[in-house]
């Protein structure tokens, strides 16, 4: 089990070198260079010194893979102009990753929904997430104003979505985020053909002449959690949408106003965070197979 | 040999998902040709009319007709996804057949392109290399690449020690047709046309939240997403016009769904 676990490790690591040196190759093919963006050469010669970019690629390459092995993710020269980027992202961090630890037991219990449900949750999941986003906000705002005139209700501190930020807009927020784009109804396909498989089984069969009845805990979580795992990226992108919509300051609401602002620093290093969350997300289901499974651990 | 592909595509798929595929290659098919021999275009200010069976938008303009511009606006970065998309099942298609060292790099690029989400991806493209639709579709057809190559490999892999195809190699049949023409063409054939429709569903959606969010397609241009923006809070507009666009696109990308054999 060691051995495999470790395996695993060393692809995740492999796995964010890799797409630290795609993102890197990508920004060099690109036209240009952030010192054209600066009117006046001297100022210009200035900043490509300080920036490093009159040296050659493999140089900055490596310096930077060095930066940021260190923690230096480098500095924000558009979006919060000379401000290290760990400390622009370090609060927007901390927003996105509460939208997404309350999506992820709601895209677990979404994704455990009975197969009598997987026509409706493959119609309502298929909606983009932006526009599922539209039409809660529009319509919780809607409902709420005409119960607002009904005089059924006083004005709730959170009205009008999404513009106060409040408990109610993270929460629509992150149930969004588990709903749309194709993520709960994709999983929940995928949990239920792992449990048609597993019910198929011999060791079920045989589990069931032994008076079990039904798939216990760990097989909810055997099935469940890596397949959630496995939905990281969807959710990470998802994020940058949502975090657009309902107007939360996250890392994904920074992301969008970097690359809007060609702040090409703090966009790689964003993606590069989103590629590390992922990388470890995949290991850590990858872990939990081996761990939880029986049949892998003999392997 | 194309009739009997046909045949085996039909016997492969369902009758929902036939009427999926028709449905989204009528889309395509609108969006590349429909625009262009609509009188006016879709930036034209008309009046009232048994015309505009969807109705007018906010600033006059008929929906039907926006409707089909943003299909225009869909189908050419999905025209070019799919060539990248295309491109990247050959390569696919070569390294699980080759297997040993050529398939563990190639999925070991895959699984770096799966390690970004697919919507920072286009994000970033479109940041660097400037928001055309080219640049959106190449994008998108990166992003979409680790779930083709999954479909392919599934595919391809087990075949390789086959005792059927081992005997057909062994009888003289090239490489190349056993590769190409057994495996990619016969066996694979219904998964790619699947994955291609899922592909222009998710070209659709991205097209839309760019839009949407004023990254891509800006007014007067038509966009579903544009127009999900602009007409869905109008009281004064038409139901069916505030309505229309966003229906749309929720059709297009559940068609593209249940065409891409989503399946329990």
């Amino acid at each position: 089990m060691i051995p495999r676990l470790l395996a695993e490790l060393a692809r995740a690591l492999g796995t964010l070198l890799g797409a630290a040196l795609l993102l890197l190759v990508g920004l060099e093919l690109a036209p240009g260079s952030p010192a054209d963006l600066v009117p006046d050469p001297a100022v210009a010669d200035v900043l490509s010194a300080h920036w490093g970019l009159d040296r050659p690629v493999s140089g900055r390459a490596l310096s930077w893979l060095g930066r940021v092995l260190t923690g230096d993710l480098g500095t924000s020269f558009a979006y919060r102009p000379g401000a290290p980027v760990t400390e622009v992202i370090a609060g927007p961090l901390g927003r996105t990753a509460v939208l997404l630890a309350l999506a992820f037991p709601l895209l677990l219990a979404l994704g455990q929904l009975p197969r009598r449900s997987r026509s409706l949750m493959v119609a309502i999941s298929a909606l983009p997430v932006f526009l599922l986003a539209h039409l809660v906000v529009s319509g919780v705002n809607a409902a709420t104003w005409e119960a607002l005139q009904a005089g059924w209700i006083a004005r709730p501190a959170w009205f009008a979505l999404p513009s106060v930020e409040s408990p109610v807009r993270t929460g629509l927020a992150a149930f969004v985020l588990a709903l749309g784009s194709n993520l709960a109804g994709d999983l929940q396909t995928d949990v239920l053909r792992s449990r048609a498989q597993l019910e198929r089984s011999d060791f079920a069969a045989v589990a069931r002449v032994h008076g079990t009845e039904g798939p216990g805990w760990r097989h909810t979580v055997l099935l469940g959690l890596p397949a959630v795992l496995g939905r990281i990226p969807a959710l990470l992108g998802g994020c940058v949408i949502l975090e657009r919509v309902f107007l939360v300051n996250g890392a994904g609401w920074v992301l969008w106003e970097a690359a809007m602002a060609r702040d090409f620093e703090l966009a790689m290093a964003l993606a590069l965070l989103a590629a590390a969350v992922i990388a470890s997300a995949n290991l850590a289901s990858e872990g939990l197979r081996i761990v939880l499974d029986p049949r892998e651990r003999e392997l | 040999m194309l009739r009997a592909a046909w045949a085996r595509l039909m016997r492969h798929t369902g009758r929902r998902e036939r009427v999926a595929m028709a449905v989204l290659l009528a889309v395509f098919v609108v969006g590349i040709l429909g625009a262009p021999l609509v009188e006016g275009g879709p930036t034209t200010l008309s009046g009232v009319s048994l015309q505009a069976p969807l109705g007018r938008d906010h600033l006059g303009r008929n929906v039907l007709i926006r409707l089909i511009g943003g299909a225009g606006a869909v189908a050419i970065p999905f025209a070019w996804a799919a060539l990248i998309g295309g491109l990247g099942a050959a390569a696919a298609a070569w390294s699980s057949w080759t297997g040993g060292v050529v398939r563990g790099a190639f999925g070991g690029l895959v699984g770096v392109i799966a390690a970004i989400p697919s919507f920072v991806w286009v994000l970033l493209a479109l940041s660097v290399y400037g928001r055309s639709q080219a640049v959106l579709g190449v994008a998108a057809g990166i992003a979409f690449l680790p779930g083709v190559v999954a479909v392919l490999d599934a595919r391809i892999a087990p075949w390789r020690q086959d005792p059927t195809i081992l005997a057909e190699l062994a009888h003289g049949v090239p490489p190349r047709v056993v590769l190409w023409e057994r495996l990619v063409f016969w066996e694979c054939g219904p998964a790619l046309v699947r994955q291609t429709l899922g592909l222009f569903g998710f070209v659709a959606a991205l097209e839309a939240t760019l839009a949407y969010l004023g990254f891509t397609v800006g007014e007067p241009l038509p966009s579903w997403g544009n127009a999900v923006v602009f007409d869905w809070g109008r009281t004064d507009l038409a139901l069916v016009a505030r309505l229309a666009p966003a229906a749309t696109l929720w059709l297009t990308c559940w068609l593209a769904t249940v065409a891409a054999g989503d399946r329990a």
